[in-house]
């Protein structure tokens, strides 16, 4: 059927507002980050006019992996770890679906460190936010792998051994990063900008999201959230362009072009102040759907019901015969 | 001198042989005019390929299915490629095999017509093995690369029906796959709907529907009858209206019911898409548009109803209206082509008015038009010949059908033209020149197809009006010449080696063709050949010309030996016409010379765009004017709910879910002061109390002040 006759028949625009997007009542403990990060996110989808039955939320577990909850979309809260492993297969089998995902610094940069590797490399069109408050916040305060050295928690009552893992280095260090960026939770504004076009952005989109835990860490931020000096806006015409009420505040600020993965590696890895922006912006990585797909059409029933019984199969008892049996 | 010449113009204006009766031979030429026939003479370019199946060619074909065609030859290199890396010696001996077990593969099509590649190898195989046992191992490495259920087709009359229709079958397969494909999304999406709401019904809730989905083994463990009265008491979910359910069973039974791509189990015939006749085939089209255009009607409610878009109330209306004359656009999506093949006899005139009937119309028709004879007794175009050239110069009338004139001898090249005609969306026609006519039987249909091609007798051509490029004649050999040259070794009298450069003319295709014998002569030893003149310069003489230039054709005969044979004028008559009808067509269809364009001078470059500053310096809007009250930097919250806790009768998001205060008057100074001491931002501006009889007023302002 032409576009012509499409829009023919398509139903006028349909309004949504922030209120459709939201399920329930968030239980995060009041000044949690990820309540920025969710109405980001509902600011998002209702701007672009998403679909609440064409989105879906795929997370792990832990604080923010209660993200699908508050959504009303689709939304699956998995397993430890297996948030993008979901996520793809989902892309693979519904194309037509906005796949978002929200994973933790446990959740993706622990148990589920490997398919995180392995998702960057396949650049599926995801956007991945991260949230990163550098603390088992669900189970009452365990360091995480993202806990700066010293960090005292109940694993580590003497402070954290090891040096924190930098989510932002390792992704940019993976073949076939296609969409790299940093933010900070007290920042709405850039927040949505980053998440918006994050999800713009054809590919596997990164989105790391540094997040405060006003219950187990609430002075770990305190000095960034005080301080405007001690976050850096990266910006660029190719990246993003800072609104003149945000630059009167920050006045730190990096020029960085997004094509530019040498810069950005330099640029993730300080600290203080915390660089925020788009980091790395490479849109001509292929997506693995596309690669694999080719013009195939999506998943049939046939092609369902056999995948399901060869499934079963694998679980069927078959009787045993009389003789068998004595 | 003057008698010998007399005889030959003779001959070549009456053509006729001296008789008998017309009493000696002159005497001062010492030569005679003979009949050629029955002396096996052939044109001398013919030479070389005497012996077809000896000799590397396209053909025969390896027809496997869903592959593209592929000439044996090249499976065979693909298949000895990259073997002579470890043992140079093994790979020189499976050469030396796989190039004998190809000439007998080749040899057995010739002889036997298309055939399974498997039972060919099989016959070949064990005749190779019987003369050199140590061949069988060879054949063993060879045979994983030649496709398992391929035939082996050789170029004959029955090959451009059997390779146009496998490639239309592969065209044909991708386009039904993705229709297919649809229906079996959509068939799935509207089952789903209707699973949903079975599930949700008291039916789907029954303790039998139960029993049915935990399984006998373990249902006696549940108290199904408790469990469906649970579930039925939880019940909220509303289910689908009786209209919307009746229209969803009907569109799976028309999606299932289609006959254009059956899906994958049913038991539907699908619709006959190649034809013998387009008269048929033009009928079958039309019975089919009612069909067709429900199809396209179902297709575009189904799409709706799985995206869930279908409005009863604004969609009803319109697709009541949907029918097969109006929904052109609807309907073009579900273009299945049907084939036609015409050979030879079949193209009648009705034929050819039907096949220009539904170019007419539009219609995705696919024809092929397959000629075996071109000319008549009376060296003619042939009545089929004459359909075939009208319906391809009609052809163009039409802007939008793809055209492809060939001969079989081609065909392998042909094949992306090829595709490109069965895969255009509107029609396309193929007209092609088989050279299996029964004048030809002295030489193989791939030489005569070749020699039809090379003497402009069937001149190719291509036309694809989706891809843009003019009408090519470039499949044609020296198209910007009158005929093309090729230079034949040859020796002398004196055994000496001589090159001799020789156009292949109209005459030579006739020449070949045993019906025209009478109209030849061959001039004996020792004849006059003052007079006689190539038949290519013949041809281009101006009339009246003829009495000083005969035309002779060198031919060679089955020993080798060449002779001059002179044309009489009626065969001089079709070379002539044969070559007006060539350059007419490059008139039309070579572009004119390209004017070159002088590059325009560089622009004098653009002024340099000022640098735009990431950050303008427009001045911030101010949150508050009045410096007592109290306020938030709404942009800068979170979120996060904490003002809220306090008061959500003072403190409310706005349309961005970002904290505002939205009334003083609906909280008091303690709650501005704790809610700003709450904000992990510290956005929140508690500003000067407003009642001065608040209790702790001191206290509060000492911590206000602390923020």
């Amino acid at each position: 059927m032409s576009e012509a006759t499409l829009c023919l028949l398509r139903l006028a625009d349909e309004q949504h507002s922030l209120e459709d997007y939201q399920s329930g009542v968030p239980r995060w403990c009041p000044g949690c980050g990820d309540n920025a990060i969710l109405s980001a996110v509902q600011r998002l989808c209702r701007d672009e006019g998403l679909r609440p039955e064409k989105t879906v939320f795929i997370s792990g577990i832990g604080c923010s992996s209660r993200f699908p909850h508050y959504m009303k979309t689709y939304g699956l809260h998995g397993i430890h770890g297996r948030a993008l492993p979901i996520a793809e297969g989902v892309r693979m089998a519904r194309r037509d679906l906005d796949v978002f995902v929200n994973t933790g610094d446990g959740d993706c940069c622990s148990i589920g460190a490997a398919h995180w590797i392995h998702a960057i490399r396949y650049n599926m069109n995801l956007t991945v936010m991260l949230h990163d408050n550098e603390i088992y916040g669900l189970t009452k305060k365990q360091a995480s792998p993202t806990s700066p050295k010293g960090l005292r928690s109940n694993t580590t009552p003497g402070g954290a051994w090891l040096e924190a893992l930098n989510p932002v280095q390792v992704t940019l260090g993976v073949q076939n990063a296609s969409f790299v960026a940093q933010v900070v939770d007290w920042i709405p504004e850039l927040l949505y900008d980053v998440l918006h076009r994050a999800w713009k952005h054809r590919g596997f989109s990164f989105v790391h999201i540094v997040q405060r835990c006003p219950e187990w860490l609430p002075n770990q931020f305190e000095p960034f959230v005080r301080d405007p000096s001690k976050v850096a806006l990266v910006h660029h015409e190719r990246g993003l362009s800072i609104s003149p009420s945000l630059a009167k505040v920050y006045r730190n600020q990096i020029q960085h072009d997004p094509r530019d993965i040498d810069g950005a590696r330099k640029i993730a890895s300080q600290r203080d102040p915390i660089p925020v922006g788009i980091l790395y912006h490479d849109p001509s990585v292929p997506c693995y759907e596309d690669l694999r797909r080719g013009n195939q059409p999506p998943h049939s029933a046939a092609l369902v019901k056999k995948g399901l019984e060869k499934q079963f199969d694998k679980f069927t008892i078959w009787p045993q015969t009389a003789e068998a049996a004595d | 001198m003057h008698g010998a010449f007399q005889d030959e113009l003779a001959f070549h204006l009456t053509g006729r042989l001296r008789a008998a009766t017309e009493g000696p031979a002159p005497e001062d030429g010492g030569g005679t005019l003979e009949p050629i026939a029955g002396r096996g003479l052939l044109p001398a370019l013919f030479a070389p390929y005497a012996d077809l199946a000896q000799l590397r060619h396209d053909f025969p074909l390896l027809l496997a299915p869903g592959k593209p065609a592929e000439s044996l030859t090249a499976v065979m290199e693909s298949a000895l490629a990259g073997r002579d890396a470890d043992d140079a010696e093994a790979a020189s001996r499976l050469r030396h095999h796989g190039l004998r077990l190809e000439r007998a593969l080749r040899g057995l099509a010739a002889k036997k017509g298309a055939l399974p590649l498997a039972e060919a190898w099989k016959e070949a195989g064990a005749e190779l093995a019987a003369a050199d046992p140590e061949i069988g191992e060879s054949l063993n490495a060879l045979k994983g690369a030649f496709p398992a259920k391929a035939t082996l087709v050789p170029c004959d009359g029955a090959l451009p029906i059997a390779l146009l229709k496998h490639e239309w079958h592969r065209v044909q397969e991708e386009r039904l796959a993705a229709l297919r494909g649809e229906i079996e999304t959509l068939v799935h999406g509207l089952e789903n709907i209707l699973a949903a709401d079975f599930i949700t019904s008291p039916a789907g809730r029954s303790p039998e529907r139960l029993r049915a989905t935990i399984g006998e083994a373990l249902a006696d463990h549940f108290d199904l009858a408790a469990m469906a009265s649970l579930l039925d008491r939880g019940r909220t979910v509303a289910t689908l209206q009786e209209s919307r359910r009746s229209r969803l069973q009907a569109l799976l039974s028309v999606l299932k019911g289609q006959r254009y791509a059956p899906l994958p189990g049913s038991d539907v015939t699908a619709h006959k898409l190649t034809f013998t006749s387009a008269r048929t085939a033009l009928k079958a089209w039309q019975e089919r548009l009612p069909a067709r255009a429900e199809l396209a009607r179902t297709l575009a409610m189904a799409r709706l109803e799985v995206a869930g878009e279908y409005t009863e109330s604004r969609h009803d209306a319109l697709f009541a209206r949907f029918d097969d004359r109006r929904a052109s656009e609807a309907l073009e999506a579900i273009s299945v082509p049907s084939l036609v093949c015409l050979r030879g006899d079949d193209l009648q005139p009705d034929e050819a008015a039907a096949v220009l009937e539904a170019f007419a119309a539009g219609l995705p028709f696919k024809v092929l038009v397959q000629v075996d004879s071109l000319f008549d007794g009376e060296a003619r175009l042939a009545p089929a010949a004459v359909l075939a050239h009208a319906l391809t110069a009609s052809a163009f009338g039409f802007a939008d059908a793809a055209v492809l004139q060939t001969t079989s001898a081609r065909l392998l090249a042909e094949i992306p033209p090829l595709q490109n005609v069965l895969g255009h969306r509107g029609p396309g026609l193929v007209t092609l020149f088989s050279g299996a006519g029964a004048e030809h039987s002295r030489i193989p249909a791939y030489l005569a197809a070749a020699a039809a091609l090379e003497s402009r007798v069937f001149p190719a051509l291509f036309h694809d009006p989706a891809g843009g490029q003019p009408t090519s004649l470039a499949a044609n050999p020296a198209a910007d010449a009158d005929w093309p040259e090729y230079v034949l070794d040859c020796e002398d009298s004196r055994q000496q080696r001589q090159k001799q450069s020789l156009a292949f003319t109209a005459l030579d295709f006739l020449a070949a063709d045993p019906r025209f014998a009478e109209h030849f002569a061959l001039l004996g030893k020792g004849a006059d050949d003052s007079h006689l003149v190539p038949a290519a310069e013949a041809a281009d003489a101006a009339p009246g010309a003829a009495e000083q230039r005969l035309p002779f054709v060198l031919m060679a005969d089955t020993a080798g030996r060449m002779h001059k044979v002179l044309a009489d004028e009626t065969l001089l008559a079709a070379a002539k016409q044969v070559l007006r009808r060539w350059r007419a067509l490059r008139a039309q269809f070579t572009l004119p010379a390209p004017v070159i364009v002088e590059a325009p001078a560089p622009a004098a470059p653009a002024e340099a765009p000022a640098e735009t500053p990431a950050v303008t310096a427009a001045p911030v809007e101010e949150a508050a004017t009045d410096p007592d009250a109290a306020y938030i930097e709404t942009a800068r919250c979170s979120s996060c709910g904490a003002c809220l806790l306090v008061n959500d009768k003072l403190f409310v998001y706005d349309g961005n879910k970002q904290a505002q205060i939205k009334d003083v008057s609906l909280g008091s100074f303690r709650d501005l002061v704790e809610a700003a001491e709450s904000c992990p931002l510290a956005i929140i501006h508690p500003g000067k109390p407003r009642d001065p009889a608040e209790e702790g007023l001191a206290d509060l302002l000492a911590r206000a002040a602390a923020l």
